[in-house]
């Protein structure tokens, strides 16, 4: 034991003594080294022992911040196998493919995608698990200690629910977290407070929504249990605005699919509910597409993108909570969004939105279907800008969830 | 004591002297792309040779040439009025900085990072940490250490750890 730590300090004596580029300074090495992308750096890992220690410190992090280098990472839950039935943005190889298959619909299956907003590349990452379809992805946002979180679901195989949840440590990898006591899917869910996931309602494996409710440490990979909901709250939105946890509409068994206009807010600092009512106008669909929280300078927000049908049938008795954007008119259907944070200047937001499946209006040559947006916000005056981002097919399927992370 | 103004630092020149003892004569105007040298300007200490001792003249002969390049020389105010022009000066500049940086080798990269350090030129400095950021990009360990003249203090089996560890990453 003596020995094996007097190794190790030796060894990091060494390492000490060393440059991180041989004939430059090191704070010089590290201004040079920060710029390298995030998809290389568990290849920096490997270098040396000084990168090694370097990829893991927060200072890495922290200057990377600091310099406005951070790379912009959207994590996605979505569907792998695209089904598309406009025969005219089907190549010929894939019409091909789809006319042999076609008594046999693929099975469905989920991946996690990860596009990098600012490099503007689409990856899909490959754990060596199989990604549980329709589970929550959530970030905890921590220089150099950033995690990925994967909770519940259905099986791949089984289609039944699961309480598996699995944690990416954006240095480490992966590994197995405590699992939730119950197998939910379709639940509410939400980082609040930095360290913690809250989960809140969906449905158990005999399909009955759930009032339960539950809170993931995700530092100490532990569980707790927290009071009930009033109600049963199954699909209900999750959200975090001004540090408590929200869950807003979802349904209870005996209603199922009539979304709710309630919703309601667990305070950590009083370890209890409150319930709000007329805070979700739409009977056929949740909060959990098309609204999103967001901090806008010191406020929380919560936008609502809404297209023209919609807005119309927004009756103006409800009390307004939220900040409503316009969706493009070429935007039909749902939209899943989740906000990138505040850019350069403080008042300019910027949200990622991912479009429904293909619509006939093709928003560049090379998309075959919408695909995402980058939504540019001035919070000041509510201006908005919109950018198409070049998504292929693989990646174009409809989120189920989807976060983000700054790294 | 009144700051300089902007236009005073037009008329005039600095003298800087190398490490190597060459001097190089620069614009003011020029010259307050390093922060270095504009603060000496605004405190009033520019007489005489501004010695640089860590800058050697091949590095300094580049640095100026950076510095010339990104410096407005119709301080009149050249009105651009077209945003279509402003791009287009926007990418001829990324082209030349690009042009600039890759011609150097290895040695005269670090030692131009060394200098704009040294004299405190943001821009510069991150242009040529960027072409070292850029040579790490898509390489292997392996190449990655000869580049760098890096040796490895990994034993067999931490290397070999690292590289299962690395796979879960893509593909």
């Amino acid at each position: 034991m003596e020995a094996e730590k007097k190794h190790q300090q030796q060894q990091e004596e060494q390492v000490e003594n060393k440059c991180l580029i041989p004939g430059l300074p090191d704070d010089i090495g590290m201004e040079c080294l920060i710029r390298v992308p995030h998809e290389f750096h568990s290849n920096m890992k490997s270098v040396c022992l000084k990168w090694q220690y370097l990829i893991s410190d927060p200072s890495f992090y922290h200057q990377r911040l600091r310099s406005n280098i951070a790379e912009h990472l959207v994590y996605q839950i979505q569907p792998t196998h695209i089904m598309i039935d406009d025969d005219d943005v089907i190549s010929s190889s894939q019409k091909k493919q789809k006319h042999t298959q076609h008594n046999t619909p693929p099975p469905l299956q989920y991946g996690l995608t990860m596009y990098n907003a600012t490099c503007q590349t689409w990856q899909r990452m490959i754990p060596n698990f199989e990604i549980p379809i329709f589970c929550q992805c959530v970030t905890l946002q921590s220089c150099g200690n950033s995690k990925l979180v994967l909770l519940g679901g259905w099986d791949p195989k089984t289609l039944e629910p699961v309480s598996d949840v699995y944690v990416l440590d954006i240095i480490k990898g992966w590994r197995k977290g405590a699992s939730m006591s119950v197998a939910r899917s379709f639940f509410a869910c939400a980082v609040v407070g930095g360290t913690k996931v809250y989960v809140a309602g969906g449905h158990e494996n005999q399909k009955n929504a759930l009032k339960s409710a539950q809170v993931y440490d995700v530092y100490k990979d532990e569980w707790g249990v927290l009071p009930e909901m009033e109600e049963e709250r199954d699909e209900g939105m999750g959200m975090c605005w001004d540090d408590r946890f929200w869950v807003v509409s979802g349904y209870g068994t005996e209603t199922q699919g009539r979304f709710r206009s309630d919703g309601e807010c667990f305070d950590p600092a009083t370890a209890s509910w409150s319930k709000f009512h007329n805070l979700w106008p739409f009977q056929s669909s949740s909060p959990k597409c098309n609204t999103t929280s967001t901090r806008g300078g010191k406020q929380c927000e919560w936008l609502w993108f809404l297209g023209n049908e919609q807005q119309q049938q927004f009756g103006h008795e409800e009390e307004r909570r939220c900040s409503i954007v316009q969706l493009p008119n070429s935007v039909i259907g749902s939209v899943s969004v989740t906000t990138l944070g505040l850019g350069d200047h403080q008042c300019n937001q910027k949200v990622f939105v991912m479009s429904g499946n293909g619509s006939s209006l093709k928003k560049c040559n090379d998309c075959e279907s919408e695909g995402a947006f980058i939504l540019e916000r001035d919070t000041s005056n509510g201006n908005t800008k919109w950018h198409h981002i070049h998504t292929p097919l693989a990646f174009s399927g409809f989120p189920y969830s989807t976060c983000h992370l700054l790294i | 004591m009144s700051t300089p103004s902007s236009s005073v630092f037009s008329y005039r020149v600095l003298k800087l002297k190398s490490s190597d003892g060459e001097i190089f004569e620069v614009k003011q105007t020029v010259a307050v792309q390093s922060g270095v040298l504009k603060q000496m300007m605004e405190d009033g200490c520019t007489e005489g040779e501004i010695p640089l001792n860590n800058v050697d003249s091949p590095t300094l002969a580049k640095i100026i040439e950076w510095c010339n390049k990104h410096h407005d020389d119709d301080v009149e105010g050249r009105v651009l009025s077209q945003e279509k022009e402003k791009e287009k000066e926007k990418a001829d500049m990324k082209r030349w900085e690009s042009e600039f940086i890759d011609a150097l080798n290895r040695d005269e990269l670090y030692f131009l990072l060394i200098g704009s350090n040294y004299m405190n030129i943001k821009e510069l400095l991150d242009c040529a940490a960027q072409k070292v950021a850029g040579m790490v990009k898509g390489k292997t360990p392996e190449a990655i250490r000869e580049m760098f003249n890096i040796q490895s203090d990994f034993t067999e089996e931490e290397e070999k750890a690292i590289r299962k560890e690395n796979q879960w990453a893509f593909n």
